[in-house]
């Protein structure tokens, strides 16, 4: 014989509220960040590399932490670029989660960026599910990886505020078709911005940081109404 | 795999509900779980994950049932309500408008079959209590 316990609770209760912790403390230093998820390879240091640089050129600073199973490659290569950069190695877990940011909370407010950037482990799967406190989630689809990738892992574009094609310079050699990508997206997601980059050559990287702005503005309202 | 994340949050979750109940947490038997079919949850490898974590916690002697809740969606242009599909993904498959999910990103916890035994204080075992005095009636 058992006896039945009724229980209403969301298992990830305790990932939110560590969010929630992250987005209020980012929020009083008017930092904003940006989640950026994408298959391993698709771009993301590079991208970041040359959106810090551009913000830099612009008297702004950035911040990023990166997450990966192993080696700080990916700071080590940031690191010109950006004025603080953290690597947290997950030692195999497969996306990152709030509480792995507390440490460098005070940190980040010290640097003052104007972005955190916090570069997700390459994972189409387990970082959606975990809201990291992020203002935006950026999400990267690389010329090189297929045009079907949004159909095979809805979840990830359906949760994205902004998504960005990379590697635009090798779309010829990799035979990308933009319209068939558009297609697989727009099923998936229907009204997300789409931004064509190449960080190699500097293509759309200015239009990248428009579009965060836009967002960003778009986000501050939704936290102060002005009227 | 995030599984095994998930598998330790679910202990963590449960482990909470309990002390909050005072409930034994060596009484669980069964945990009932509700898994959206967006929640991008592997049931199998969800199980094979929490075999593992379980076994380190005071939870051991617990199971999971997994049911999964179909995902609903609900146009924003002409509202209706519609079942996830692989053809049409978000938008709507009556006017293609985008749709919200309704339902199916659910991962609960709903609730727990408890062992109905009660602690022998000075042992630390279980005294099957005589309704189930049988052995290997409690799975």
């Amino acid at each position: 014989m058992t006896e039945f316990v009724g229980l209403e609770r969301k298992i990830l209760d305790h990932a939110r509220q560590d969010a929630m912790f992250v987005r209020g403390t980012l929020e009083t230093r008017s930092v904003i960040m940006v989640n950026v998820m994408s298959a391993p390879g698709s771009g993301k240091t590079e991208l970041l590399g040359a959106v810090a640089d551009c913000l830099r050129a612009e008297g702004e600073r950035s911040a990023v932490v990166v997450g990966d199973c192993a080696t700080e490659y990916d700071a080590q290569r940031l690191l010109p670029h950006c004025d603080w950069v953290r690597q947290v190695v997950t030692d195999g877990v497969c996306h990152l989660e709030a509480r792995m940011l507390f440490p460098y909370l005070d940190e980040i407010a010290e640097a003052a960026p104007s972005y955190l950037f916090v570069e997700n482990v390459g994972n189409m799967v387990g970082p959606v599910d975990f809201d990291l406190g992020e203002d935006i989630r950026l999400v990267l689809l690389s010329t090189t990886e297929g045009e079907d990738k949004p159909a095979k892992y809805p979840a990830l574009f359906y949760a994205a505020d902004l998504v960005v094609m990379t590697k635009m310079d090798l779309a010829d050699a990799a035979g990308f078709s933009f319209t068939t990508a558009m297609g697989h997206l727009r099923k998936v997601n229907a009204s997300v911005p789409v931004v064509l980059t190449s960080a190699r050559t500097g293509v759309g990287i200015g239009q990248l940081l428009k579009e965060l702005r836009v967002l960003s503005a778009r986000r501050a309202d939704v936290m102060h109404p002005s009227g | 795999m995030h599984e095994a994340s998930l598998a330790r949050a679910i202990i963590a979750s449960v482990s909470e509900a309990l002390d909050e109940r005072h409930i034994d947490p060596r009484r669980v038997r069964r945990i009932h779980l509700a898994v959206g079919e967006l929640a991008q949850v592997d049931v199998e490898s969800l199980e094979f994950a929490f075999g593992f974590a379980v076994e380190e916690s005071s939870l051991r002697t617990s199971s999971l049932v997994i049911a999964s809740v179909p995902a609903v969606l609900a146009c924003t242009q002409c509202g209706s309500r519609n079942l996830y599909s692989a053809e049409f993904f978000f938008t709507c498959p009556l006017c293609q408008g985008a749709c919200v999910v309704e339902a199916g990103k659910e991962f609960d916890v709903v609730g727990l079959d408890l062992d109905d035994a009660e602690l022998d204080d000075d042992s630390g075992h279980f005294v099957r209590s005589a309704c189930c005095a049988v052995e290997g009636v409690v799975t």
